[in-house]
C-alpha cells in the first residue's frame, strides 16, 4: 500500500535516481560463454505519425503499457514552469467520454494499476493489467490524448494538490539543496527549473495556459506507446491502430528544438541554509549525453569514481576517512540535452563539509594524475554488464528504458550502449575527466544546518477527538 | 505434493474468471536437513538468479537494552570473514553486479543476492562465507556503529520518520515493534564486539532459515549448492526475549512534534490484527475501500479529489506474523491540518457506522483478485511473495486460498472488521509540523 505514496511520481533525473542504470545486451568480458539478451523490439509507425515499440514477454499473463509524450519541464515557457506536471495531474480528471474518476475506476475494476510521471524531457502514462484487457487501456489512453476536459472546480482543487506535492518533495533540506544546485548550475537552459515548477508559477497557471499547452504537445506525432508483456505483436498493433491510429494529425505540431546551455565561464557556488541535521555537499559539472563520443567514457568514469562500494569516492570518503555516510557520483547518459555530472557526499556527524569537498576534488585530481588501473576498469565494466541483465528482469523497467531512449532520440541507443562501453580505454576515462571535471565548469552546493540537532519536542496530551 | 498442486492449479483455471494467481507463482518447496527450507521458482527467461536467505535473527531476538544489535550484526557480516577482508568482499560483490545485501528486520534478518547464472556458484560461496564465518573486526564495528548512528541523524530530517517513530513507540512500547530496528543512538553506543559475536553464534544457523531461489536454476541444482555450502550450519539457539506491549488506552493519544515545516505530517494508528487472523481478508477489502485503493478509496476521493487538501493520503494494515497495526497517513499544509484530520476521521467513522455499498464491495474484490497475477512482473516480486507465504506458515497453494477468501468477503464481514480492527479510542494521533500555524484542535 505504500506505493500510493508514489502516485504520479515525478522522476527527478539526478541524483540518486539513475535514469539509466543498464539496458540491453550482456556479453562476457571474461572470455567464456557470451551472454546475449537482445531487445526483440518491433517498431511501428502509424499514418498519423505516432510511434509504437512492442516487446513481447510471455513469462506472466500481464502487460505493461507506457505512453510517452515528448514534453516535459524543459519545454515550458518562463513564467509557466510546472505546467507539464500539473497537466499530467489533470489527465486523470476526466474526458468528454469518461467523466471524473472514471479512468481510475475502470482500470481498477479490471484489476489493473496505473500511474504517471513527469520529467525534464517527457511525460509518461503507465498501466499494468492482465493481458486479456489490453484493449481497455489502449482505448482509455487514446481517448485522453485529445479529449481531456478542464473543468474549473477540479482545476482549482488539483492546483492545491500540486502545491502539497511540492511541499512534500522540496520543503525538506535535501530537496531544497538539489533544487538550488540545479538553479545555479544552469543559466539559460530550462533544466534549471524544478520539474514540479516554482510555486509562484504554479499558482499563476490558468486553464487557458494549460489548454494551449495540451493542444500543442498532446498529439500522435509527439507520442510513443511502449508495450512490454504477454501479447501477439500483430494483434497489439491492430488494437493500437484501431484506437490511436484514427486520431488526426495535429495542425500545429512542431518538432522540439535542441536547447543548449551557454558555456560556463567561471566557477559557481551556492549555500543552502536549512533546518538540517547534517551538512551535504555536491559538485556538478556540465557534461554531454549519449549524443557525444565522450559519453561512453563518462559512463565508465562515473562507475569508477562513484559507482559501487569499491569506487574511489566511497572508499576514500566513507571507508577510509569516514568523512561521509555516503558518497558517489551520478551521470545521465540518456537525455534530450546535456545534463550534469555530479559528485556528492552526505557528510557524517562531527565532520566538516569543507573536508568532504576537498576529498571529492582530490580524488578527481588523483584519477587525472595517476590514471585508472586495468583491474578497476574491468570490475566496473563487469558490474555494468551484470546490471544490464538485471535491468531486463522487470517489465516496468524495460518499458521505461525503451521510452526514455526513444524520447531522447532513438531507442536503439540501448543496443549500442554496451558495445560502446567496451571500446572505452582507461586512458579515455582520464581524458574525459580532465576535459569535463574542471574548476571553470563546476558548481558547488553546500547544505548548512541552521540549528544544532534539535531534540524532538514531543508534547503529549490526552483527550478525545 | 506435486500432484496436489497441479490439481489446485486446474481447479483454479476452471472455476475462476479471467485470472488465477496459482499458475503464475507455482514453486517447489523442500525441507532441508537441520531445519531449513528451500523454495525454488525456476524460470529460464534470463540468465540470472535471485537468491534470498531469511534467517530468524531479527530485532525480536535481541534484548531491549541491546536495541539495534540484530541490525548491527547484519550490517557487519560483509565487513570481513576468516578468509576474506572487507575489501575482498567489496571487490567480489561489485564484480558480481553489486547485488549482495544484508539487512535485519523486526522478525528476521535477510541476505539477498542477484547474480548472473554463470556467477551463481561464486555468489553463493560469498553469501555462505559472510553468513557463516564473519569475524567482526573491532575497527569495523566502531565505523559501522558510527555510520548507523549518523544515518539515524539524517533520518530525523524526515517528518514521516519522526511521526512513525512516535506512533510505534506509543503503540508497541518496549517490544521490538515499538522501536526502530536500528535501535537508538544511545543503545548502539553501548554495543560491543562481544555482543555481536554472541548474537551471531546464537541465532545464525540452519534452523528456521529459508532459502529462496528464483530464476535460471533448478531445484536439484539449488539443493546441491545449498547443501554444499551450508551443511552443518548450526546456531546455539535460545530464548526469545519477551516484552509486553503497553496497556491498551481508552482514549485517543495525541503526540505533537514541532518543526519549522510548511506541511504537517499526520499518522493515525492502532494496534490491530496479525496477518494470520481469519478476519484479515475482510479487513483487507474494507481498507481498500477506506484508504488503500489509491484514487478509488474514500479518503483519497474526499481529501484529494474533492477538497485538494493532500497529495497523498492512505491507510493500510501492517500485519505481520507476530504483531500488527492499522494506520492512516496524510500530509497537508499546516493551516489545513485540522480540516484534513477531521475529514479522515469522519471517513473512518462512516465506514465503522454504515459499512460499504454492494458496488464498492464488488469493485474492491474485482481489483484485489484481478490485480493479483499482475504483481509478479519481476523476480524480486516473486521472491518476496514466496518468502512471505513461507514465513506466515502458509502452503505453496496459498494463492488460491487467498483469492477464494477475498471473493467470499461479505458486506457484513466488512462492517464487523471495520468495527473490530480500527479503533479510534485505542489509537494514537501523531503530528509533525509547524504547530504554531497548525493550531491543532486535537
Amino acid at each position: 500500500m505504500r506505493k500510493i505514496n508514489k502516485l504520479r511520481a515525478l522522476l527527478i533525473g539526478a541524483p540518486l535516481l539513475l535514469l539509466f542504470a543498464g539496458g540491453a545486451i550482456a556479453a562476457d568480458t571474461r572470455g567464456d560463454t557470451a551472454l546475449r539478451v537482445p531487445w526483440k523490439v518491433t517498431e511501428h509507425r502509424m499514418k498519423n505519425g505516432m510511434r509504437a515499440l512492442l516487446l513481447p514477454d510471455h513469462s506472466a499473463p500481464m502487460v505493461v503499457m507506457k505512453v510517452w509524450y515528448a514534453v516535459g519541464s524543459r519545454d515550458e515557457q518562463p513564467g509557466l514552469t510546472g505546467v507539464a506536471h500539473y497537466l499530467e495531474h489533470m489527465m486523470f480528471r476526466g474526458t468528454k467520454k469518461y467523466g471524473p474518476r472514471k479512468f481510475s475506476e475502470i482500470i481498477k475494476k479490471n484489476g489493473g494499476s496505473h500511474n504517471a510521471f513527469t520529467s525534464f524531457d517527457y511525460t509518461a502514462y503507465y498501466e499494468r493489467i492482465a493481458s486479456d484487457r489490453l484493449e481497455l487501456i489502449i482505448e482509455l489512453e487514446a481517448d485522453r490524448m485529445v479529449n481531456m476536459v478542464l473543468e474549473k472546480k477540479a482545476f482549482d482543487a488539483e492546483k492545491n494538490v500540486v502545491h502539497e506535492e511540492r511541499r512534500t518533495r522540496y520543503d525538506r533540506p535535501v530537496g531544497k539543496f538539489w533544487e538550488q544546485l540545479r538553479a545555479v548550475a544552469y543559466t539559460n537552459h530550462p533544466y534549471k527549473n524544478p520539474i514540479i515548477g516554482w510555486p509562484e508559477d504554479i499558482e499563476a497557471i490558468t486553464i487557458k495556459d494549460m489548454q494551449a499547452f495540451y493542444r500543442r504537445y498532446y498529439s500522435p506525432e509527439n507520442a510513443v506507446a511502449v508495450l512490454v508483456g504477454d501479447f501477439k505483436v500483430d494483434e497489439a498493433i491492430a488494437l493500437l491502430e484501431k484506437h490511436f491510429g484514427i486520431i488526426p494529425k495535429s495542425p500545429t505540431f512542431r518538432k522540439r528544438p535542441e536547447l543548449a546551455e551557454f558555456p560556463q565561464k567561471s566557477e559557481r557556488r551556492v549555500y543552502v541554509r536549512a533546518d538540517a541535521q547534517l551538512p551535504y555537499v555536491a559538485i556538478g559539472y556540465h557534461a554531454p549525453n549519449w549524443k557525444s563520443e565522450d559519453a561512453p567514457a563518462l559512463v565508465m568514469l562515473e562507475a569508477i569514481l562513484g559507482g559501487g562500494e569499491t569506487s574511489r569516492l566511497h572508499q576514500r570518503l566513507v571507508r577510509k576517512d569516514t568523512l561521509a555516510l555516503g558518497a558517489g557520483s551520478d551521470y545521465t547518459y540518456i537525455s534530450v540535452d546535456p545534463m550534469i555530472f555530479y559528485l556528492y557526499a552526505r557528510v557524517a556527524p562531527g565532520k566538516k563539509a569543507a573536508d568532504a569537498e576537498k576529498a571529492l576534488l582530490e580524488e578527481v585530481e588523483k584519477l587525472i594524475e595517476k590514471g585508472v588501473t586495468d583491474e578497476e576498469f574491468r570490475r566496473a565494466l563487469r558490474n555494468i554488464e551484470a546490471n544490464m541483465v538485471f535491468a531486463m528482469d522487470s517489465h516496468y523497467y524495460r518499458a521505461r528504458l525503451l521510452g526514455s531512449a526513444a524520447i531522447a532520440g532513438d531507442w536503439r541507443l540501448l543496443e549500442g550502449y554496451l558495445p560502446a562501453l567496451r571500446k572505452v580505454t582507461p586512458a579515455d576515462v582520464v581524458r574525459v575527466a580532465r576535459k569535463y571535471l574542471r574548476h571553470k565548469n563546476k558548481t558547488t552546493a553546500e547544505l548548512i544546518p541552521t540549528k544544532k540537532s534539535r531534540r524532538a519536542n514531543a508534547a503529549k496530551s490526552r483527550g478525545g477527538y | 505434493m506435486r500432484l496436489h498442486r497441479i490439481l489446485w492449479t486446474l481447479a483454479a483455471a476452471l472455476l475462476l474468471p479471467a485470472l488465477a494467481g496459482a499458475d503464475v507463482i507455482t514453486y517447489e518447496r523442500e525441507e532441508l536437513p537441520g531445519g531449513g527450507v528451500l523454495l525454488v521458482k525456476q524460470s529460464r527467461q534470463l540468465p540470472m538468479v535471485r537468491v534470498a536467505v531469511s534467517i530468524p535473527a531479527g530485532a525480536r531476538h535481541e534484548a531491549p537494552e541491546r536495541a539495534g544489535l540484530a541490525n548491527l550484526t547484519a550490517a557487519l557480516l560483509t565487513r570481513g570473514t576468516k578468509t576474506r577482508s572487507a575489501s575482498d568482499i567489496e571487490k567480489l560483490n561489485d564484480a558480481l553486479g553489486g547485488g549482495v545485501g544484508m539487512e535485519a528486520g523486526r522478525a528476521r534478518a535477510g541476505a539477498s543476492m542477484r547474480v548472473l547464472t554463470r556467477d551463481l556458484e561464486e555468489g553463493l560461496s560469498l553469501l555462505s562465507d559472510v553468513l557463516r564465518n564473519p569475524v567482526f573486526p573491532a575497527e569495523e564495528v566502531g565505523k559501522t556503529k558510527r555510520r548507523i548512528a549518523g544515518g539515524m541523524r539524517r533520518q530525523r530530517e524526515r517528518p514521516g520518520h519522526l511521526a512513525n517513530k512516535a506512533l510505534r513507540k506509543s503503540l508497541f512500547g518496549e517490544t521490538p515493534y515499538g522501536r526502530l530496528v536500528e535501535g537508538t543512538e544511545a543503545s548502539i553506543k553501548k554495543l560491543g564486539r562481544e555482543d555481536i559475536v554472541r548474537f551471531h553464534r546464537k541465532w545464525y544457523g540452519m534452523k528456521g532459515t529459508i532459502f529462496v531461489f528464483v530464476g535460471d536454476v533448478s531445484l536439484k541444482r539449488a539443493r546441491e549448492l545449498v547443501l554444499a555450502r551450508f551443511k552443518g550450519w548450526r546456531a546455539e539457539g535460545g530464548k526469545i526475549p519477551e516484552a509486553a506491549p503497553p496497556e491498551t488506552p481508552t482514549k485517543m493519544q495525541v503526540l505533537k512534534i514541532d518543526r519549522p515545516l510548511s506541511q504537517s505530517t499526520v499518522i493515525l494508528g492502532n494496534r490491530s490484527l496479525k496477518r494470520t487472523h481469519p478476519d484479515f481478508y475482510a479487513a483487507r477489502v474494507m481498507n481498500y475501500i477506506l484508504g488503500g485503493g489509491g484514487f478509488s478509496s474514500r479518503i483519497m476521493d474526499n481529501l484529494r479529489e474533492e477538497k485538494g487538501l493532500v497529495y497523498s493520503a492512505y491507510s493500510y494494515f501492517a500485519s505481520g506474523r507476530h504483531a500488527g497495526h492499522w494506520r492512516l497517513m496524510l500530509q497537508t499544509k499546516n493551516k489545513t491540518a485540522n480540516e484534513a484530520i477531521k475529514e479522515a476521521i469522519a471517513e473512518v467513522k462512516r465506514i465503522k457506522e454504515k459499512g460499504v455499498s454492494d458496488k464498492e464491495l464488488q469493485d474492491a474484490r474485482d481489483f484485489i483478485t484481478g490485480n493479483f497475477a499482475t504483481r509478479f512482473g519481476s523476480s524480486s516480486r516473486i521472491a518476496n511473495y514466496i518468502l512471505a507465504v513461507e514465513i506466515l506458515g502458509f502452503s505453496p497453494g496459498y494463492a488460491d486460498e487467498y483469492l477464494k477468501k477475498i471473493r467470499a468477503v461479505t458486506k457484513e464481514q466488512i462492517l464487523a472488521a471495520a468495527r473490530k480492527h480500527i479503533k479510534l479510542d485505542e489509537s494514537t494521533l501523531a503530528v509533525v509540523g509547524n504547530l504554531g500555524e497548525a493550531k491543532l484542535a486535537y
